[in-house]
């Protein structure tokens, strides 16, 4: 194990674990199945030092991503059904966070990442290993602009990445890119993405909520997305509060039911510094008051 | 996959665990062999002794390992050997011009921008990011970018008061 900052080059903590950069997606799965629970796959690597620090030893091998270019792509791509981004899973954060068709077409998640570590950290985490984390705080955002996960296991295949977060995956695939589809369009439009800590900048989050909601030229909500993470909890679509505020103009007395509803469909684990009841509070605090804004603009 | 198999091609694969890597550091070449998950702050303190460097917390998140890959801002603890192969390591050994002192260190020293000093190379690193990055950065974005270095002292007045003298000086990086 390796021993806090004493660092692992003495004797008594010499690793043994070999690294192999296999080129093509093809041969670096074959290399997973061959060496099984003996190899891990690795990208930006950020989290597996954490890990490592944290006391979790090295797999005896591991399989960088790294040199398979195509994942660290960032396209947009159109169609006849209209237009998407696809985003390569090696892409590290910070390319994400400063992308200009993200920064334009999807603010959010550009939004969401910036609430990821720090700089440093974002220049060599990917946005593929902050979701293979099942934790991590890029999850609601995407969540809530309903992003489809593509991953390979001999052959390609796709989902949405709601579904795919609900399954037990397969420790041998290998995810591969996000789609983002073209935001909904509606007479009018939120989104929001907030981050609750123990501090107010670079910390992980005990609570984190993310929404897109559209409203039709009656003021009724037509679409919405509503998603809640933090701590240890692998974050969730609120599908219940979904279906309850579609179709319905937004309320002070709608409000005060969402309220209710986000506690009784959030359920977090506690952990040492938060109970369940605090992470409900905060979550329903932060979309009951976002929601609200939006009332007294429509208002005002 | 059986067990037995799996332990066989572990067994053989400790056989090939150091490789050989290249890098330039500071502007200067060096080749070295090396386990592979050597994490980047080792090498340059315990090999290359370039101890300005500073190991913390070893989880990115004081900063205090702060270097440059080929010019973006990292973390030395989170980073493998195997990683730079053929990159180009800054470190704040590398960062003073000549003789004299790097503007940005000449206004830490003159703002107060430290107390004990343990965080400073990693402080001057992510500042010298982010004047690089951003011609004339608003207090926000100063801020951002120092968010993952942290100053125990909490010396964060002096910090902020280099960082604006920089860049009110509009220091040619």
């Amino acid at each position: 194990m390796v021993k806090g900052n004493k660092g692992f080059m003495t004797e008594e903590n010499i690793v043994t674990t070999s690294v192999s950069v296999p080129t093509t997606i093809e041969d670096a799965f074959k290399q997973k199945q061959t060496l099984g629970k003996a190899a891990c796959y690795i990208a930006g690597g950020t989290l597996i030092q954490l890990k490592r620090e944290q006391g979790t030893p090295l797999p005896q091998h591991l399989i960088s991503l790294e040199q398979i270019a195509w994942m660290s792509d960032i396209k947009r791509l159109e169609d006849s059904q209209g237009y998407s981004l696809m985003i390569g899973v090696l892409a590290s954060l910070s390319i994400c966070q400063s992308h200009p068709t993200i920064r334009e077409e999807w603010p959010l998640l550009s939004e969401a990442i910036q609430e990821v570590a720090s700089p440093a950290v974002r220049n060599r985490g990917t946005i593929g290993g902050n979701i293979i984390y099942r934790i991590g705080d890029t999850i609601p955002a995407l969540l809530t602009l309903e992003a489809k996960i593509t991953w390979f296991d001999g052959d390609y295949r796709s989902e949405i990445l709601w579904n795919f977060l609900q399954k037990n995956m397969l420790e041998d695939v290998i995810i591969t890119s996000l789609s983002l589809p073209s935001p909904p369009i509606a007479s009018r439009t939120m989104n929001f993405y907030r981050k609750v800590g123990r501090r107010e900048g670079f910390i992980p989050s005990l609570v984190t909520v993310s929404a897109y909601c559209c409203w039709n030229s009656d003021e009724q909500v037509d679409y919405v997305r509503l998603a809640v993470g933090g701590g240890a909890n692998t974050p969730k679509r609120l599908e219940r509060c979904e279906q309850f505020i579609i179709g319905k103009k937004i309320s002070i007395e709608i409000l005060e039911e969402l309220y209710q509803k986000v506690i009784e469909e959030f359920f977090p684990e506690p952990d040492k510094f938060v109970s369940t009841e605090y992470q409900q509070t905060v979550a329903a605090n932060l979309i009951v008051s976002e929601l609200e804004s939006f009332l007294d603009e429509s208002i005002t | 996959m059986d067990q037995g198999k799996a332990v066989s091609v572990q067994d053989s694969l400790k056989t090939d665990t150091k490789k050989w890597i290249q890098l330039k550091i500071n502007n200067h070449e060096k080749k070295l062999e090396v386990d592979p998950t050597t994490r980047l702050v080792d090498l340059l303190r315990n090999e290359f002794k370039l101890t300005g460097t500073k190991i913390s917390c070893g989880i990115g998140r004081c900063g205090a390992c702060s270097v440059m890959i080929n010019g973006s801002l990292v973390n030395a603890c989170l980073v493998m050997a195997y990683q730079i192969n053929n990159a180009s390591i800054t470190t704040i050994e590398g960062v003073a011009e000549d003789s004299s002192l790097h503007p940005i260190q000449q206004a830490f020293l003159e703002e107060g921008g430290f107390q004990c000093g343990y965080c400073t190379p990693g402080m001057i690193m992510a500042v010298k990011s982010l004047v690089n990055e951003t011609l004339n950065p608003t207090d926000e974005q100063i801020q951002l970018a120092l968010s993952g270095n942290l100053c125990r002292c909490t010396g964060y007045g002096g910090i902020i008061r280099a960082v604006k003298r920089v860049i009110a000086e509009r220091v040619i990086i």
